[in-house]
């Protein structure tokens, strides 16, 4: 097990140092730059720009220097001193700018992996069991139905409902007057007011396809000969499923646990932009239409750091569980 | 006994003095001028106070307003007037208020240290006194604003705390002394003298003398390491203009040719002409030797782009806390989702009661990356004031709400030229060429153009449908006929010309062919950008419909960038932004080749742009009536505005481009939507929205407030 885990980590750090060269090779490959970007935004509001503006601002962001420079510094900084450079719209260093989103985006994250998977696993679970009854069928429709609805029109409507229904204000996590108040009752109740709708969308739209994952596994696993076995064993229903084809069943959704996490946390851009949600999705988006690289490189490196972090630990969760694997690393 | 005499007798002379100086500008009889021992004072009350010359001066100066003046005579400056100057003309002796609590954060973040000096002091020894527009507003609230995003171009939040030396007036014609005390241009303009307030002092309270101004611009603009090049507005006649110091108030500016447009450039330009130089001094490497170490420390690679941590020319690149600054409101709090800016303790402007301005405690700007949910927001009253990227499309849902949002929707016109559209006059295929530098061909293709149903279609008809002149129509020379030529529905004549012309031969599917036989395609690539593309698919149909078949692709800003500055497009088809009287004069890119602003938006005329940068070394000489017109803007750009010369040259102008088709225009630029809360006090009518005036800056966003 030790030799197992070493590896492992040893294949995630060279990973981790190979990954960081691409992105900032991904996000230097796109045509013009931040300072382009900046001339643009000015011209787009009437202000008449120049060649020559546009020369000067590239030289006081340094994005005239060459890329392979840039990168050895923002690189340097990260393992030296875990600076991850100055992010070019907000002018401040990309440690602080992501550091005050990431509280939320934590939470947000973690009542949506709860919601997800505390209804796709008990919900898989059902179907597979009343394959093809009138619930199955149900949330099978259900599940497509939620799979087909864009996520942003989903957050669309909602948002609509607890703006005309409950009263809430538009977007974001808080209403304004709590925006900047320090923590109290009211403002706990104000943010769980808010924190439902981006946890349902965020959660939900991975429902479908884990509940779809579970269910097949399911399937397939209950009818097995072991599963048989058990039973004229007199083992009790439901103690023989949870576990025996349930443990199997898990397998495939822990081993994608770690990706998950990732999609959670990088928010669903998309829906958190719709949303104005404070976590780093919209972050992430801005970053990239602005060509921010050094905000939008440590973010890209964040998550890819994540996802591999995410596999490391699902691996460890399969070794736990699933002896096959632990044994196999032996041989 | 006594006190009431005396009582009554104030009363009387206050009185007396307001009906003296209400009269004064509508009569030029010898009246009895009031004098600085207080005018006429009744002979019975004279052996009162007999040995006090200056007993007036007690009287507290009316609070009046540009709605109700109270007998203040205009001063040099339209609702605005300099200390001494509203004293005298109002007979009164100011005293100063302010309010009580600033806010806290402006000691945590390192502006401020102790208690505050008194407001005596913190004030500059020569204020500015401005006229409210209704009333005296009260201290407090906050004005809530919200954009797409930190630096997404939000200019008008920018506009509600701006200050510089001068600014425009709500006249959008008079430059009126703003941070500056005054200015004076010498009389062939060359020289320019700004004189500064005695005491003025930064958001810490440090002194802000005529050195900040030579530190900008002797340190930082003409530094080699911070701009390589020196930015062309600083550049007269070849050369960067020369700043000297005079004493501690007065600057003086030098120009190797005659520059009356800088003074319009300073106060409509994002530019700060001002740096804290005690606070830059030891970011500098030639002031601190260690700069670069500080740099490389904070992970930078030299002192430059430190420097630039902490200074840009576009104010809203500031995002650190307790750079001292003259705004009204500096900033206090930011996070990814907000910002908010506080009341400057050290701002210089008091209002005709002696408040010290702003009222408004802060200005907070909100994110909202998204269009619709910013709608939203001034629909439930989140807002306070917003016009940017609220276009006429949202009015219908915006109008409908306007009671339970409690705002007002105001529509000014905005600046711009609208969109436009150029055949590149420049092509590389000589064939193109020659067809698309014919005025006849640009004249057909705008007659074939049905502009009223553009106007239906993109505006709900309320924009103006008009031919392509860079020049705004309200711009004091403009010609009305130079907007109507040619812009009638008229495909059968369109096809006439082009008949004329010789495109007569068509194909299988009825298209014209070129003269030489080759099937005639033009290529029309947009970026969305440059606006909605709605309208080249409309124009596609127009132009089709008179045999001139037009392909349509879309593609980035960056790649129509790159298409048009080397001249490779057919079609140039980009917005051209602000073409106010202020913008044409002081900086008049869109009226000489390429047509845009120099090689960002190309319209046409790359090459000709090219050999006159280069004295004709590089690019391609230019027909002669381009040269001409070059010629002519030069002159032009040097000529007093609003002078006889200044009008027939700038007549002339127009003409040429009403004659040369070098673009096509298509409808004006929307009305623009802007919202305006009820809350608000002091908004008077908005007469233009846009940047070239500075947004809501002529509006002087330091008096507005909140009710209630």
């Amino acid at each position: 097990m030790r030799a197992f885990l070493l590896r492992r980590f040893l294949i995630m750090i060279g990973m981790l140092a190979l990954l960081s060269l691409i992105v900032f090779i991904i996000l230097e490959l796109p045509p013009g730059d931040f300072a382009e970007r900046h001339v643009y935004q000015l011209k787009s509001i009437g202000i008449f720009v120049t060649e020559e503006d546009l020369l000067n601002y590239r030289h006081q962001f340094g994005l005239d220097r060459p890329w392979p420079e840039r990168y050895l510094r923002w690189i340097t900084n990260i393992v030296t001193r875990g600076n991850f450079g100055l992010s070019l719209i907000y002018r401040k260093p990309v440690t602080d700018v992501i550091g005050e989103r990431l509280g939320f985006t934590a939470i947000l994250a973690i009542s949506a992996v709860i919601l997800l998977y505390g209804l796709a696993i008990p919900i898989g679970i059902y179907s597979a069991i009343h394959q093809y009854s009138i619930g199955d069928y149900t949330f099978t429709i259900l599940g497509y139905v939620g799979i087909a609805i864009p996520n942003f029109m989903l957050a669309l409507v909602l948002l609509y409902i607890s703006v005309t229904v409950f009263g809430t204000n538009v977007g974001g996590l808080f209403s304004p007057e709590y925006l900047d108040a320090p923590w109290s009752w009211a403002r706990l109740i104000d943010f769980l007011k808010h924190l439902w709708i981006p946890t349902i969308i965020l959660g939900t739209s991975g429902t479908a396809f884990q509940i779809r994952t579970m269910r097949a596994t399911l399937l397939d696993e209950k009818n097995k000969l072991y599963v048989t076995v058990a039973r004229a064993k007199g083992l009790p229903e439901g103690r023989l499923l949870m576990k025996y084809p349930v443990r199997v069943a898990l397998n495939p959704i822990v081993s994608t646990m770690g990706w998950e996490l990732t999609r959670v946390i990088s928010g669903a851009p998309i829906v958190a932009f719709v949303l104005a949600l404070p976590d780093t999705g919209p972050l992430f988006l801005r970053a990239l239409l602005d060509e921010d690289i050094y905000l939008g490189g440590s973010l890209l490196m964040i998550y890819s750091a994540l996802t591999i972090f995410g596999t490391f630990l699902s691996d460890i969760m399969l070794a736990l569980l699933d002896p096959r694997i632990r044994q196999g690393e032996k041989v | 006994m006594y006190k009431k005499t005396l009582f009554r007798f104030l009363a009387l002379l206050i009185v007396f003095s307001m009906l003296l100086t209400a009269c004064k500008p509508s009569t030029e009889e010898p009246v009895v001028e009031p004098t600085e021992g207080g005018g006429p004072v009744p002979t019975e009350a004279k052996p009162v106070e007999p040995t006090e010359p200056s007993e007036t001066e007690e009287v507290a100066c009316p609070a009046s307003t540009v709605a109700d003046p109270m007998g203040v005579p205009a001063g040099t400056w339209p609702q605005q007037y300099e200390l001494t100057e509203y004293e005298e003309l109002a007979n009164c002796k100011m005293s100063f208020s302010s309010r009580e609590e600033f806010h806290p954060d402006l000691w945590t973040h390192g502006f401020l240290e102790g208690d505050l000096p008194p407001l005596e002091e913190r004030l500059p020894a020569e204020p500015l006194v401005v006229q409210p527009y209704d009333e005296i507003g009260n201290y407090g609230g906050t004005l809530r604003m919200v954009s797409i995003g930190p630096e997404g171009g939000n200019s008008e939040h920018l506009s509600a705390k701006h200050v510089s030396l001068v600014r425009f007036s709500d006249d959008h014609k008079t430059i009126v002394p703003f941070v500056a005390k005054s200015y004076e241009y010498n009389d062939d303009f060359t020289e320019l003298t700004f004189v500064l307030r005695k005491g003025h002092k930064w958001s810490d309270g440090h002194p802000f003398t005529a050195d900040d101004i030579l530190f900008w611009y002797n340190d930082v603009i003409l530094n080699e390491e911070l701009y390589p090049s020196t930015p062309s507005y600083w550049v007269f006649g070849g050369e960067p203009m020369r700043m000297e110091k005079i004493d501690d108030v007065t600057i003086k500016i030098y120009f190797a040719a005659p520059a009356p447009g800088l003074l319009t450039f300073i106060a409509r330009s994002w530019i700060q002409t001002f740096v804290p130089k005690h606070y830059f001094e030891k970011l500098h490497i030639e002031y601190n030797p260690e700069a670069n170490d500080v740099a490389v420390a904070a992970g930078l690679a030299n002192w430059v782009e430190y420097f630039y941590k902490f200074h840009g020319d576009w104010q809203d690149s500031y995002h650190v806390y307790g750079i001292p600054k003259l705004e009204s409101h500096i900033l206090v709090d930011e996070t990814t989702e907000y910002k908010i800016h506080a009341a400057n303790p050290y701002f210089f402007i008091v209002d005709t009661a002696g408040n010290q301005l702003p009222y408004l405690d802060e200005q907070r700007e909100g994110y909202a990356p998204d269009k619709e949910i910013i709608e939203l927001m001034v629909i439930s009253g989140e807002v306070d004031y917003k016009s940017q990227s609220i276009g006429v499309t949202s009015l219908p849902v915006l109008q409908e709400n306007t009671e339970s949002g409690n705002y007002t929707i105001q529509m000014p016109p905005g600046a711009g030229a609208g969109r436009m559209y150029t055949f590149n006059c420049t092509h590389q295929d000589p064939v193109l060429r020659e067809i698309f530098a014919d005025p006849r061909f640009s004249r057909a293709m705008s007659l074939a153009l049905n502009r009223d149903e553009i106007n239906q279609v993109l505006c709900f008809g309320l924009c103006r449908t008009q031919q392509g002149i860079p020049i705004h129509p309200s711009v004091s020379f403009a010609k009305p006929e130079w907007y109507l030529k040619d812009i009638e529905y008229d495909p059968d004549t369109a096809n006439e010309i082009l008949d004329e012309m010789g495109l007569t031969e068509r194909d299988a599917d009825g298209f014209r062919l070129r003269p030489d036989g080759e099937p005639f395609v033009i290529y029309n690539v947009y970026c969305p950008q440059a606006g909605d593309p709605v309208l080249h698919e409309l124009t596609k149909e127009y132009w089709e419909d008179v045999g001139i078949r037009i392909e349509l692709k879309e593609v980035t800003t960056v790649n129509y960038r790159t298409l048009t500055s080397v001249n490779e497009h057919d079609i140039g088809n980009f917005h051209i932004g602000g073409t106010s009287e202020a913008v044409v004069y002081s900086n008049p890119q869109a009226m000489l080749p390429p047509f845009g602003d120099s090689a960002l938006s190309a319209m046409c005329g790359g090459p000709w742009y090219d050999w006159w940068m280069s004295d004709g070394a590089s690019g391609e000489e230019p027909p002669e009536q381009v040269k001409y017109l070059i010629d002519l803007v030069e002159q032009w750009k040097v000529t007093i505005p609003y002078s006889e010369e200044y009008v027939s040259l700038g007549q002339e102008t127009g003409d040429i481009f009403s004659e040369n088709f070098w673009l096509i225009g298509t409808i004006s630029e929307s009305p623009q939507p802007t919202i305006v809360s009820n809350r608000l006090g002091n908004v008077p009518e908005i007469k233009i929205q846009t940047f070239d005036y500075f947004r809501t800056l002529p509006y002087r966003p330091f008096q507005w407030y909140i009710k209630e």
